[in-house]
């Protein structure tokens, strides 16, 4: 399992705050996995800057329509 | 002497005499205080500023304001201060928060305040508002109206189990990955998960900043149309709010479902679902087709990843506000709540950038390719049968983590989508909890998904069923 630096830290931090070490290992895995699922997605150069600004252009959209 | 009105009932009763609403406000506080507190669902009473707040009312005669004398409670979430300065407890339903009051009164609950209702208190969350099932060992875990055995559903808990057993007519919860549909479907409720920007979060505890929405929990859609009006619209204050127009929703929703283009995903939700659940989906759908709506099957592209992503927005943004508090209070924290909030300490500054940049772009192209041909579609809420409180304590456990991901199964992908939705109760499962369907539109179309729900309601009919209290 390849820990990166940040959870290595965190995890201390976890243990210094005296968390319960099954916790830790629970969830980091958690964490692992859904971070996983993050890695997979690509994000094209022009995404919008906001989710509002993606509803105010599919308002203006519908609107022409 | 209110018991399962109306709205409109009790603006009748009080409009014909004005007085009357001081004895409504005493009635509804005891029984908050009694029926209340054995569901395990209220937090915090004020019978005196209640009281006052009604006696003001009264004395301005303002009768054609829209919740005139109307009594209501809401989740521990909304802060209150009151004009001496005194606050509400703003505990969000954790030991680490004991004692901690209100500083402010959130937009939500002034404008209900304008409106002319009565908030007669404040009403049992899940701890941080993290939690599906309902579970609290600190704050309580309200129990279901229609059977005390099971849950009411997560986190709105306590607003469900007040409004289900008919104390009042409507109570505000906050649904950031399902927080108001599902106890309103797990107690028979109407629920309304509104599009993300529509409804201000202006003194709302937060649990994630991107996600967290603001909406009514009532019997009946046309009362759930009556607190969307009053409390939809721009607020400066919160960066997430849009300026949009607000649709006369009482008169619009009277149009009905003719001619509304209606979904139902081939992918992801039915296949997710219990069979029970699917049938109860179909039957649904079967009959928005009956009542004139124009229906057809749709496929949502890559929604299967939307749930774990939108667990990691809340857990990372969770943890962005309450790390600090977890970690050095972590014992005074559920273990359920503390393990939520401790999985988003790992994400780093550029995941997080690339979680909401993902989240933009996936908006973009859901809802483009969705709602090119349809209005809205139709889902289920809860992927099962309600479970009991006993078998769905799971703690911090290893089945802990497939349990809550697994009830969120339909909601949450809502919320990573930013759409509105409403709940709807259809009738009973096998146990006799209740059992609901979502609709969920294109962003800002809470008008055509009323009025959907409106003419669904007049063929399921479950306004009229009522637990026995």
């Amino acid at each position: 399992m390849n820990i990166s630096n940040l959870s290595t830290k965190i995890i201390s931090e976890l243990k210094k705050a005296k968390i319960d070490d099954e916790q830790i290992d629970n969830v980091f895995n958690i964490s692992l996995k859904q971070l996983k699922t993050l890695e997979s997605k690509t994000i094209p150069e022009d995404t919008a800057s906001s989710v509002q600004d993606v509803f105010s252009d599919f308002l203006t959209f519908n609107a022409d329509d | 002497m209110i018991d399962f009105k109306s709205i409109s009932e009790i603006k009748s009763l009080v409009l014909n005499k004005p007085n009357f609403i001081l004895e409504i406000i005493n009635d509804v506080i005891e029984k908050l205080n009694t029926i209340g507190k054995t569901l395990d669902a209220v937090k915090y009473t004020n019978s005196k500023f209640s009281l006052d707040q009604a006696s003001k009312l009264i004395q301005e005669k303002q009768y054609d304001l829209p919740l005139f004398g109307v009594p209501l409670a809401h989740k521990e979430l909304f802060q209150r201060i009151q004009d001496n300065g005194i606050g509400w407890p703003n505990e969000a339903g954790s030991k680490s928060r004991e004692g901690s009051k209100s500083d402010q009164t959130a937009e939500v609950i002034s404008l209900l305040d304008k409106a002319g209702s009565i908030d007669c208190g404040r009403l049992v969350s899940v701890e941080y508002a993290f939690g599906v099932t309902g579970h609290n060992e600190y704050a309580g875990t309200p129990k279901n109206p229609w059977n005390q055995n099971y849950v009411c559903g997560g986190s709105s808990s306590g607003s469900a189990a007040i409004v289900a057993s008919g104390i009042i007519p409507a109570a505000l919860g906050s649904d950031t990955g399902g927080s108001v549909r599902l106890p309103s479907a797990a107690c028979g409720l109407v629920g309304i998960k509104p599009t993300q920007g529509l409804i201000s979060r202006t003194g709302v505890f937060p649990l994630s900043n991107s996600l967290d929405t603001v909406g009514p929990l009532t019997r009946s859609v046309t009362d759930a149309a009556k607190i969307l009006q009053v409390i939809a619209g721009n607020d400066h204050k919160d960066l997430s709010s849009v300026p949009v127009k607000i649709p006369e929703y009482i008169s619009e929703m009277k149009k009905g479902i003719q001619g509304l283009k209606i979904g139902l995903p081939k992918n992801y939700f039915l296949e997710g679902s219990d069979k029970g659940v699917s049938e109860n989906t179909l039957s649904a759908f079967r009959l928005s087709e009956k009542l004139g709506a124009e229906c057809q099957e749709i496929n949502i592209p890559n929604i299967e990843t939307a749930n774990d992503l939108n667990m990691l927005l809340i857990s990372t943004e969770a943890a962005l506000a309450h790390q600090k508090v977890a970690l050095e209070r972590h014992r005074d924290f559920n273990q359920q709540t503390l393990m939520r909030i401790l999985s988003g300490v790992f994400t780093s500054p550029n995941e997080y950038e690339k979680l909401k940049r993902y989240r933009i772009h996936f908006i973009k192209e859901v809802i483009y390719k969705v709602f090119d041909g349809i209005d809205m579609f139709i889902a289920p809420v809860w992927p099962c049968y309600l479970p009991n409180i006993k078998d769905s304590d799971a703690g911090a456990s290893k089945k802990a983590a497939s349990l809550v991901r697994r009830i969120g199964h339909n909601t949450r992908p809502i919320n990573y989508l930013g759409l509105p939705a409403i709940c709807l109760p259809t009738g009973f499962d096998p146990n006799g909890l209740p059992m609901s369907i979502q609709l969920v539109g294109k962003p800002f179309s809470e008008d055509l998904l009323l009025r959907a729900a409106l003419s669904l309601e007049k063929e399921y009919n479950f306004w009229f069923k009522k637990p026995n209290i």
